[in-house]
């Protein structure tokens, strides 16, 4: 792959290029060598990429987040397995129990937040355990999914145990980028623990605010979307500002936990996921999904629908699918609304798309903004101009990814 | 109280079971198995069972007769999966697919490989139903 890249007229000057990343670009290939690096020396901690999260624990993946992918607690709550009220109710025990927050020295993400809700919910017979391990292996795999989707950022990894004292340890300088890109997976977790715990005291009735924080991350509300929509940015930016935000503790969920306490060790974290089978899943689904229809635009792309067809019977889940598209919702939209998995309203839209019942927006609008000024740039030749001009041009743009982003576009155009 | 091991380690204490493993069938993924796997594979067993249940379970011909009238209902009030079990013999073996009525929105099936020598499919098919029934209710 290095020989090929390297007979290119114009290589990329001074750029760490991944040959890996132009790999995943196009679908195929390794998934993240770093995380296959980390699984060899079985680490602990939280690696961050461009579209998700995912938590290691000696080496396995313990959980994953995504901003695509609706947590296990929304798919539960959407189809009433779990009353949103309890599963708020379990959420704020659990951050209240867990304590330790007072102090400093610990902190709880929201992730574990989650996990400790979840068993909280099991052990008082709320939800069958059967129902929680699906789900949330479920969840999962459908977060690892969008996490391991190709990025235009290297990855960053944040040692550090997860369910022990959060003692974070950062490898290397970059900790910057790596701290408010983690709060910024994290805030989404605090965010909705926040909401709970704030709501759980008057209880019941009042959804909404949390729904809105939980469910529709993104659309409405400054603070969602600032926080998850904001998933290229979110890394991106504060790789520029530096900004070292130590994680610390929410000032609200401080005063509503208990007094310190030792947190109960998780006596083995259920299910950990190796890295080989998560990886090679994540292929064997873009492969899934590639056969489906092989343009990956209607994966991220608002969609709509198609009326010029007599449509073939669509079986009843597909058919509750095309009910939601709309022209504005996005296939991560529409699996929220519908409390699924993300990648199984992909595959639905794909085949949708293959049925040429959908089809997604053109990409106008949803363009690169990145890319628009830097198009606009007298001159310059292409692709290769130095970062430095790019700065000006853009302000809040690190000027390394607008470079390769511009580089990825020229070469494909090649 | 019962999670996903626990559940397949109960299915393979059935005469004649060789494997089984609770597959999703939208995705391909085994979200858990045990014993044996038909052809060796794990994984490409339980996406080629997934294809199989996918089929069944999205073609309205193998809908049950009430839902016939509901067309027009988008997402209505049919049973999710309109299938409740898929069974399939070979030379050697039976393979049962027990659809799992999720209460969350998936698409999860049993998967049971029997030896057809000391299998009972309709011991098989009652005790999966259970299992199905306590995984999900606990």
């Amino acid at each position: 792959m290095t020989t090929v890249k390297a007979t290119h007229a114009t290589p990329p000057p001074r750029l760490p290029v991944r040959d890996k990343a132009a790999a995943l670009g196009r679908g195929w290939g390794g998934v993240s060598p770093m995380l296959t690096r980390l699984a060899a020396e079985r680490a602990t901690g939280v690696l961050v990429r461009e579209r998700g999260t995912l938590h290691l624990a000696d080496g396995k993946v313990v959980h994953a987040e995504s901003p695509t992918a609706p947590g296990a607690h929304v798919l539960l709550a959407a189809h009433g397995t779990l009353d949103p009220d309890v599963w708020r109710q379990a959420l704020a025990e659990s951050i209240a129990s867990t304590g330790g927050a007072g102090t400093g020295t610990r902190r709880l993400t929201g992730a574990e937040a989650v996990h400790r809700a979840g068993r909280r919910l099991v052990a008082g017979g709320l939800l069958p355990p059967g129902a929680l391990e699906m789900c949330r292996l479920t969840a999962l795999y459908d977060a690892a999914y969008f996490a391991l989707a190709p990025s235009s950022t290297p990855g960053r990894f944040r040692y550090g145990t997860e369910d022990g004292p959060g003692d974070f340890t950062d490898p290397d300088s970059a900790s910057g980028a790596l701290g408010s890109a983690g709060t910024s997976a994290d805030t989404s977790g605090t965010l909705d623990a926040r909401g709970a715990s704030a709501r759980a005291p008057e209880a019941l009735g009042t959804r909404e605010v949390l729904d809105t924080a939980a469910t529709r991350t993104g659309t409405p509300g400054p603070l969602a979307g600032s926080t998850r929509r904001g998933a290229p940015g979110g890394a991106t930016d504060s790789g520029l500002g530096g900004t070292p935000t130590v994680p610390h503790t929410d000032p609200l969920t401080d005063s509503l936990s208990a007094p310190p306490t030792n947190p109960p060790t998780t006596p083995g974290t259920p299910h950990p996921v190796p890295v080989a089978d998560l990886e090679r899943e994540t292929l064997r689904r873009r492969d899934l999904l590639h056969r489906i229809w092989p343009d990956a635009l209607p994966d991220e792309a608002p969609l709509t629908r198609e009326y010029r067809l007599a449509l073939p019977l669509l079986p009843a889940r597909r058919q509750a699918v095309l009910a939601l598209v709309n022209g504005v919702r996005t296939a991560s939209d529409i699996a929220r609304e519908l409390g699924r998995p993300a990648f199984h309203t992909l595959v639905d839209i794909r085949r949708l798309v293959a049925a040429g019942a959908v089809s997604p927006c053109p990409p106008m609008p949803t363009a690169d903004p990145l890319c628009g000024p830097m198009s606009g740039l007298p001159g310059g030749p292409e692709g290769t101009g130095p970062p430095v001009d790019l700065t000006g041009a853009v302000a809040p743009v690190d000027p390394h990814i607008t470079l390769l982003k511009r580089l990825r576009d020229a070469l494909e155009a090649l | 109280m019962q999670g996903i091991d626990e559940c397949l380690l109960e299915a393979m204490r059935l005469p004649g079971a060789r494997g089984a493993a609770l597959v999703d069938w939208t995705s391909g993924l085994a979200l858990g198995a045990v014993g044996e796997s038909p052809g060796g594979d794990q994984e490409a067993a339980a996406a080629e069972a997934a294809e199989l249940a996918r089929l069944a379970a999205e073609q309205r011909a193998f809908a049950s007769g009430s839902s016939d009238t509901g067309d027009a209902g988008a997402a209505g009030d049919e049973p999710d999966p309109p299938v409740e079990d898929l069974i399939l013999s070979n030379r050697d073996s039976y393979h049962v697919l027990r659809f799992v009525p999720t209460s969350f929105d998936s698409s999860v099936f049993l998967h049971l490989w029997l030896a057809r020598a000391e299998g009972n499919l309709a011991l098989a098919r009652i005790r999966l139903g259970e299992m199905a029934g306590r995984l999900e209710l606990g």
